[in-house]
């Protein structure tokens, strides 16, 4: 059996049937839906024993003699006592060794590299240095002018009244903006992603395929008519009795 | 005149021009002041070598060679060339600031292991500096030593150490305050009175309510805001002897969201409502997550959905599935990239910290109260630093600016 | 017209789903072969590229799945052809464990095309959990100590791949390519102690908030979606999978501006503005 085939066949179908739920929801997705699930969830475990529990702390245990790798494996089972209640307390060591890693590594670099790093990039003369108002003064004195606004927005210990409700409404229309770029480029990237699985699809329709995508397409029509008209007549026979 | 005597002339013209014209080319002189030392903040595994630039040597063509070894009378290891017209210490501001002294400086660092000579490792090295231009080569008189040492603390990042004490300082003072008068003022926030709504409407209809708690884990704040609202939401959902499901991404988050509702449960009263099978596990994986989230919609028909908690993609996929059944809904994220999709697919939203604002408005906790304030007053100073930098800066003076660089 | 305009608000969407797969479907099948110009992000990533001196390291970070595929892999695929095309030496790896097959599947079959040698022009070292700390690893104790063995499982230790190049501080130049928030993890742990160059490829999702991360020198260039792949192509002079993409993308944008716009029109036409209430 040619994989190759095989395989197209599966991707043409498993796409066509995840798209069947744009009609409405019906068994082609559930099916697909539960197989996704099971799917991904048996992928993850297996690479996790392999790439992660193997290598990383079965074989440096067992055939390097690491022993100090038993502490981490002792820290990530304890997390597992959480389903025993009287043995709970033991994973709290391992949230607070978890939490205090991750704070003491995250906050100065992200006060560092997210914080300060923006404010200097913020700051920027709104006039050059001839006291011109070119297009990057214009630029730098919107950052400034959304920014400030923004902040002034998300105020909560101030009531928005008067020149306070002014310029938060300014920020808002800011914000606004900037969600409806953001919306755009989504937009974008949603219509590339069914570009891709058209391309696929597309591709899957060739006599090198058997015409699978079409094969399936008419099946998958068929199926779901036939389907719609049972559960229509079932319907009615309920109404009638 | 004569032919011979313009030829003469000529060739007098052409060889004052082309001694005119011609630039002399000025010989090399010795590295001036060359230093080794420990390059400072690091973890032990570089050493700085620094020298004065000098107008002779520091021109196209020209190259710094240096040279290291374990010993003054050791087998010396050319380690690399640096082009003379390069390499200064304005290259490195995280070592040496921004003074414009640093112009006058070159600068190399040279990083452990050395190949070839030594692992480092507090051993000390020894340097030889020389210039060549390819034909002719000079070399500073002395030999430059240093000891790579590591450094418990990175002085260049003194500035963040100040602001997270002064910030921590800041939020402890208000939760201090927060503690002695739990009803501190926070602005009204639209999206809270819909959910009262939206909890009457599930139990007119005779239908569920389908709280979603986002697809981050305890550890985020988004998540940990979303369970405090779940409290409350669940509170409401037990007086009015509605119901509500709980589809959780993160199994820590779903033991977390049970012992929430139970306590919502008990707290109103209705115990023996709670059913812990409403708030279950479903995949940790985004896609299977949200088809499987979409299916419970479709098939169970939700009258309310609330969307509390960080997302990314699939946070259209089911605004847009809640939609097409027509539940009300409201969203709360932090998530900047899916805010527009539930903006323009819910009722109501709430925009990043107003997700945490709504917590803290909601349960008037000190803690989550004290940390709105002192994040308030961090962002009021905020906007005068920006304010005063931006003027300052179009001024001339860089002083605020140089106040925030980072290296 | 009222009765034109009842049918259109009430229309099925089923219908705008039909007209937006025509639009995609039927430029694939009949190319129009719209231009495609060029960026000033995308050509600082290709600039640098370009300027990395033969058999430099390029660490490519393919932090994708499945689900991103369509938009990132052509990404990955006009990278690696303009590196191997330059004579660098390829460093692959993920962060997301369902795109460790996509990852070895693009340096494979491009490096096959080159006739490119795995272990001497190019390695691929997998998914590892670990995040932040297989960074740390990367920049302080170096890749063969961090990744003892590859994707196969082979020894990293002595690959002539990995020769002159220990740490995150040796190598030429990052590109990530994102489909969520593994930049932070790029920056945070890695360019921010260990100073290398590093550029990137997001999906459209995420693009707009990138042009902050130029400004603030996160990344020096960035391939922004599909778009941004067909960019590349063009400056590769390859054109594939996405600059094909463009003109279906340019119909489908269009069809959505024109309802955008023909639905604005009806809604401010029939008042609808002014009955609903605030909330929104």
């Amino acid at each position: 059996m040619d994989t190759v085939l095989l395989g197209g066949w599966i991707a043409a179908g498993l796409t066509l049937f995840m798209y069947s739920f744009l009609y409405k929801d019906n068994p082609f997705f559930r099916f697909g839906e539960h197989l996704y699930l099971g799917i991904s969830v048996g992928y993850g475990v297996v690479r996790v024993i392999f790439s992660n529990f193997i290598n990383d702390l079965y074989a440096p245990l067992v055939y390097d003699h690491d022993f100090i790798l038993i502490i981490p494996a002792l820290l990530g089972l304890s997390l597992y006592t959480r389903y025993f209640q009287k043995l709970a307390w033991i994973s709290r060591v391992t949230f607070a060794f978890i939490v205090g890693l991750g704070a003491g590594l995250n906050i100065p670099r992200i006060i560092d590299g997210g914080f300060f790093k923006q404010l200097e990039g913020i700051i920027a003369p709104v006039l050059s240095e001839t006291w011109n108002f070119g297009f990057a003064n214009f630029n730098s004195a919107l950052i400034i002018i959304g920014v400030c606004s923004v902040l002034v927005y998300f105020l909560f210990s101030v009531e928005h009244k008067g020149a306070v409700n002014v310029i938060s409404r300014v920020g808002i229309y800011f914000v606004m903006i900037a969600f409806g770029a953001s919306f755009g480029y989504t937009v974008m990237g949603r219509i590339s992603l069914l570009i891709g699985r058209s391309y696929d699809l597309i591709e899957f329709s060739k006599p090198e395929y058997y015409y699978a995508s079409i094969v399936l397409l008419v099946l998958i029509i068929l199926v779901l008519a036939f389907y719609e008209m049972y559960i229509k007549k079932q319907d009615k026979q309920q109404v009638t009795q | 005149m004569s032919y011979k005597g313009l030829i003469i002339n000529f060739l007098f013209l052409l060889i004052a021009c082309s001694t005119v014209l011609a630039q002399e080319t000025p010989a090399l002189v010795a590295p001036q002041e060359f230093t080794a030392f420990d390059t400072p903040n690091d973890s032990g595994t570089s050493i700085s070598l620094t020298w004065k630039t000098s107008k002779e040597n520091d021109r196209e063509g020209v190259f710094y060679v240096i040279s290291a070894a374990t010993k003054t009378d050791g087998a010396w290891v050319e380690l690399g060339r640096s082009l003379a017209t390069l390499g200064l210490k304005t290259d490195a501001p995280q070592y040496f600031g921004l003074s414009d002294e640093n112009k006058s400086w070159h600068f190399f660092e040279v990083n452990c292991p050395i190949k070839e000579v030594t692992d480092c490792f507090t051993s000390t090295v020894y340097f030889k500096l020389a210039v060549t231009d390819g034909a002719n080569s000079i070399e500073f008189p002395t030999i430059a030593s240093a000891v790579p040492q590591g450094n418990w603390f990175d002085a260049s990042k003194a500035y963040v150490l100040i602001f997270v004490i002064m910030f921590s300082f800041l939020i402890m003072f208000f939760i201090s305050i927060a503690r002695k008068n739990p009803n501190l003022f926070i602005r009204h926030i639209p999206g809270l009175d819909a959910i009262e709504e939206t909890i009457g409407r599930a139990t007119e209809m005779g239908k569920p309510i389908l709280y979603v708690n986002g697809l981050l884990g305890m550890d985020s704040l988004s998540t940990i805001a979303a369970t405090s609202i779940l409290g409350k939401v669940a509170r409401k959902v037990a007086n009015y002897d509605s119901q509500i499901q709980v589809p959780c991404y993160d199994p820590i988050v779903m033991s977390v969201c049970q012992e929430v509702v139970k306590e919502a449960y008990v707290e109103a009263g209705r115990p023996d409502a709670f059913k812990e099978d409403n708030i279950f596990f479903i995949s940790n994986d985004q896609f299977a997550y949200a088809a499987a989230v979409e299916g419970m919609m479709m098939r169970h028909k939700p009258a309310a959905n609330l969307y509390m908690g960080y997302y990314f993609a699939e946070a259209l996929l089911l605004a847009e599935t809640g939609a097409a059944i027509g539940a009300m809904q409201i969203a709360g994220t932090d998530s900047i990239t899916q805010l527009p999709f539930f903006i323009t697919t819910c009722d109501y939203t709430l925009m990043g910290e107003e997700l945490y604002a709504a917590s803290a408005y909601l349960s008037r906790e000190p803690l989550q109260l004290g940390s709105l304030k002192g994040q308030d007053i961090s962002k009021g100073f905020i906007i005068v630093m920006l304010i005063l930098g931006t003027a300052l800066t179009t001024g001339g003076i860089a002083f605020l600016l140089n106040l925030f660089k980072t290296f | 017209m009222s009765s034109f305009i009842q049918k259109f608000t009430g229309m099925d969407r089923r219908i705008i789903y039909v007209l937006i797969s025509l639009a995609v479907i039927i430029p694939l099948l009949l190319p129009l072969n719209l231009p495609v110009g060029v960026t000033s992000e995308v050509k600082a990533v290709y600039d640098t590229i370009d300027n990395l001196p033969e058999r430099s390291v390029l660490f490519l970070a393919m932090d994708f799945d499945p689900a991103s595929r369509p938009e990132l892999y052509p990404m990955a695929e006009a990278i690696l052809h303009h590196a191997f095309r330059k004579n660098l030496r390829v460093i692959g790896m993920t962060f997301w464990v369902t795109g460790t097959g996509l990852g070895e599947q693009v340096m494979v079959d491009v490096a096959k095309e080159y006739g490119k040698e795995y272990g001497k022009d190019y390695l691929y070292l997998g998914w590892k959990a670990g995040d932040f700390a297989l960074v740390i690893g990367m920049g302080e104790k170096g890749f063969a100590a961090t990744y003892p063995q590859d994707h196969y499982g082979r020894d990293t230790a002595n690959m002539p791949v990995l020769d002159n190049v220990k740490t995150l501080k040796d190598i030429g130049y990052l590109v990530e390519l994102a489909a969520g928030s593994t930049i932070g993890t790029w920056y945070y742990y890695g360019k921010q102690k260990y100073k290398f160059k590093m550029g990137g490829g997001c999906t459209g999702v995420m693009a707009a908030s990138w042009y902050n991360l130029m400004k603030i020198d996160w990344i020096n260039g960035f391939l922004g979606g599909l778009r941004g792949a067909a960019e590349y192509e063009m400056l590769i002079n390859r054109k594939a999978v996405a600059v094909r993409g463009m003109d279906p993308q340019s119909v489908a944008h269009m069809l959505i501006i024109t309802l955008i716009v023909f639905s604005n029109i009806v809604y401010f036409a029939t008042g609808a503005n002014k009955k609903i209430g605030a909330g929104k």
